[in-house]
């Protein structure tokens, strides 16, 4: 008897009617009288649109065709079931509690309810596109499955991606690998066997692939939960006097170290010197510049990567004295004796320094030099012109 | 009725040859001029400082056998090209003929135009790859030379170092605008740059390299007679980019060993009482900041009073973005100024020491400038309001994006008699 739109006007003119009651009896006086009248004009404008939809049975079409009751679309069924009210619901409680608690979360809740609002509006159009469902169902299909096959592709591999990192990020360093090369083994194995079999139920390869994915995704979650494992903090050089002057271990100095350079491959590609460690000697050689050097130009502010490489026990750190300087401020005398160095490096290891000397060589009350701290009576002078 | 329709057949046929002809007419007359144009052109490159088709040196010449090779390829092809085009567009052309037959496929054609293309590029590819590793060579080093590029200008500093002479270098010499180097020697430049990417280039001695900050590039030099070869920065580098230029000097070994030996020479300060002597003290205040002068000291007491010299030192890292400023210890012992812009020999002068033959051209640069030879004007000019001359954000009133640096000699506010003092005290810089 009802129709839809009808439906829609007919609760607009009861709640109207209700609230113009309880307007005017809260308020009372001009205001309540004001409310109760307005919220009565209302109800009554959603009585005349009710009317009129039930008139024309909610259709775009002149009251005066006689079919228009039994043929128009709108006539021909109610709305199919759907789930995007539901979205919705749950997207405004996203926007809500992430306006009060997370950022991502109402970020999350505004996606959601536009992803929704969309759907839902495409589905409640199809609907009513023709009076054939399987047709209206196709026309839904061509319109949205471009988009959301792509984008649940996206999500779900995204999800997959981000459950496997947490995972890698919670086992320990050394059994990463050892992971790693397990899951790929079996993906691999898995596919060989598929491949093998193209007589497989699809069904079979969906399930397992479903079975596969909902585990690295369960594990990821709980491992996210649980945090990924601790990370400990190396830099690989160092500008403290009082780690660049040590032998060992310095002061403050990280317990782990990265004996590798952490540079760059465009770095390390550009080196301007190399200074070695061998049998208590120290060596260096110059971009350009034949044989081994005993001193090396550097440029003046401008960068310029050292690579040290150590051959000897026990491990080395490499260091750059950049001179000392004596300032007067207030008074006050201050000599400062900046350098450089790296972490303790191991035998064979390898760490690269980049150093920038801002003043010519001849400013400085000390010669710039490269040196090991431990290493006596090596030590290579640097020029800066 | 069917005459009329015959003479009127008649007239546009006279019409349409006469069209025709014109037509041609017109084309044949635009083909000479153009052909007249190349070659005006084409002479317009005689004699021009930068032109990469005039090797000076082994490396440029290397490159010049690799192009006139590549040249003729590209040149027999091309000029097939053109003739087999030229022949089918005359010969097929449209007369009102039937559409020809339009077939598709047809191997024996398709692997010959596969085939032959690929051999031209073999050919083209094994003398270029062969070049690049001859051009990339460092092991034959025998002098090396740091450049550093900055907006607008390039420094050239010479590492301590047992080769570039008998003796080798002995402590390092700072200089800009004009790179020296010895003749007949492999010489390995070390590229970078102190701010933006700029491209150093002399074309008649090498290829170009780019200078990028924090890369270390090398670029061989080698030149055959001594001379000043120009080039100028290839890769757009901001306001001045036009007028960042540079020049190579080659000198006779002989030569080279006296110009390093004056580069090395202490420095001597002018005598008191003359205008120069002046000048020092108006460079101390104004200049030095950023210019170094190598051994510039200057005298003052200390907190008990007793007399103390103390040497001048510039800061400009503490003034400029790229935190350098040419070195102007000998700065008439060279020939430009400002990023080797002008010219610090007059016009008169210029052509003894540019146009001098190979065996007079050491002792004429060995020189100088001389008081009588001296660009002032323009000299004057860049003191005075250096901006004005060469665009740079030298502006301090504008430099608070830089953390109140600048790009760049900013207008200093020098009046004459400051001006004629500093001019005075730098031409005794040689």
């Amino acid at each position: 008897m009802f129709t839809t739109g009808s439906k829609l006007f007919l609760g607009g003119t009861v709640l109207s009617i209700v609230a113009a009651v309880v307007v005017g009896v809260s308020y009372g006086g001009q205001v309540g009288l004001l409310g109760a009248i307005g919220l009565a004009s209302a109800a009554l404008a959603f009585a005349v649109l009710a009317g009129v939809n039930l008139f024309v049975r909610d259709c775009n079409v002149s009251a005066m065709q006689p079919d228009a009751a039994t043929e128009c679309a709108a006539a021909q069924q109610p709305a199919g079931r759907s789930m995007w009210p539901l979205v919705s619901a749950i997207a405004l409680g996203l926007l809500v509690v992430g306006a009060e608690t997370e950022p991502a979360v109402f970020k999350v809740g505004v996606v959601l309810l536009l992803a929704a609002a969309i759907e839902w509006m495409v589905q409640g159009w199809s609907e009513r596109a023709s009076a054939d469902p399987a047709y209206n169902d196709s026309v839904r299909k061509r319109i949205l499955n471009p988009i959301e096959y792509p984008v649940l592709a996206a999500i779900g591999l995204g999800l997959i991606i981000y459950s496997f990192s947490r995972i890698m990020l919670w086992i320990d360093k050394e059994g990463g690998p050892v992971i790693f090369v397990v899951i790929g083994v079996l993906v691999i194995t898995g596919g060989a066997i598929f491949a093998a079999r193209p007589s497989v139920k699809t069904s079979v390869i969906v399930g397992v692939c479903a079975v596969a994915g909902l585990g690295i995704v369960s594990t990821g979650a709980v491992m996210a939960i649980d945090g990924q494992r601790a990370i400990t903090e190396h830099p690989s050089t160092s500008s403290d006097t009082a780690i660049c002057d040590e032998e060992g271990p310095g002061t403050g100095e990280a317990a782990e170290i990265d004996h590798r350079p952490t540079q760059t491959v465009a770095a390390r590609a550009n080196l301007v010197v190399t200074v070695s460690l061998r049998d208590g000697k120290l060596t260096a050689t110059e971009l350009g510049l034949p044989g081994d050097r005993t001193v090396v130009t550097l440029g003046r502010s401008t960068p310029s990567n050292i690579m040290f490489r150590n051959f000897d026990d026990p491990e080395r750190r490499f260091t750059v004295r950049m001179g000392a300087f004596t300032t007067t401020e207030n008074g006050v005398t201050t000599t400062t004796k900046p350098q450089d160095c790296t972490q303790l490096v191991e035998n064979g290891g390898e760490q690269m320094l980049t150093v920038e000397f801002p003043k010519p060589s001849f400013v400085s009350e000390e010669p710039y030099q490269i040196v090991v701290p431990g290493v006596e009576g090596q030590q290579i002078e640097i020029v800066v012109p | 009725m069917s005459q009329h329709v015959s003479l009127e057949r008649s007239d546009q046929s006279v019409t349409t040859v006469q069209h025709m002809s014109f037509t041609r007419r017109h084309r044949l007359r635009i083909a000479a001029a153009g052909l007249v144009a190349v070659g005006f052109l084409a002479g317009c490159a005689k004699d021009a400082p930068q032109d990469t088709w005039q090797p000076a040196g082994t490396n440029a010449q290397t490159i010049q056998d690799l192009q006139w090779w590549v040249f003729a390829i590209a040149g027999v092809i091309g000029v097939i090209v053109f003739v087999v085009v030229g022949y089918s567009v005359v010969r097929f052309r449209d007369r009102g003929q039937e559409m020809p037959e339009q077939s598709h496929g047809k191997p024996s054609l398709e692997i010959g135009l596969t085939i032959l293309p690929a051999i031209i590029l073999l050919a083209v590819a094994i003398p270029t790859v062969s070049t690049i590793f001859k051009l990339a060579k460092t092991t034959d080093t025998q002098c090396v030379i740091n450049v550093t590029g900055q907006q607008w200008w390039w420094e050239y500093d010479y590492p301590v170092q047992d080769g570039c002479m008998p003796g080798g270098i002995t402590a390092p010499i700072v200089t800009s605008g004009q790179l020296v180097m010895p003749t007949e020697t492999n010489v390995l430049l070390r590229i970078t740059s102190r701010d933006v990417i700029h491209s150093y280039w002399i074309p008649r001695l090498n290829g170009k390299r780019d200078a990028v900050p924090g890369r270390m590039q090398t670029l061989r030099m080698q030149a055959n007679q001594p001379g000043i070869y120009s080039g100028q920065c290839t890769e757009f580098c901001g306001l001045s980019h036009a007028r960042m230029r540079m020049e190579a000097v080659a000198l006779y070994p002989a030569d080279f060993q006296t110009w390093v030996a004056n580069q090395l020479t202490e420095y001597v300060a002018p005598e008191a009482g003359t205008l120069a002597a002046t000048g020092e003290a108006t460079y101390i205040a104004n200049c030095a900041r950023c210019h170094q002068v190598n051994g510039l000291t200057e005298a003052g007491t200390d907190a008990d009073g007793n007399p103390t010299v103390t040497p001048v030192l510039a800061n400009p890292d503490q003034y400029l973005v790229p935190g350098a400023a040419p070195n102007l210890t000998h700065l008439m012992s060279r020939n430009t100024f400002a990023g080797a812009t002008w010219d610090l020999l007059t016009e008169a002068c210029r052509p003894t020491v540019w146009d001098a033959s190979p065996e007079d051209f050491g002792a004429l640069y060995l020189q100088g400038v001389t008081p009588k030879c001296l660009n002032e004007y323009q000299l004057r000019q860049w003191i005075r309001n250096a901006p004005a001359m060469k665009p740079m954000y030298a502006d301090p009133l504008l430099a608070g994006p830089a953390g109140g640096k600048l790009r760049g000699m900013p207008d200093l506010g020098l009046n004459d008699n400051q001006i004629n003092e500093l001019i005075a005290y730098l031409l005794e810089r040689k």
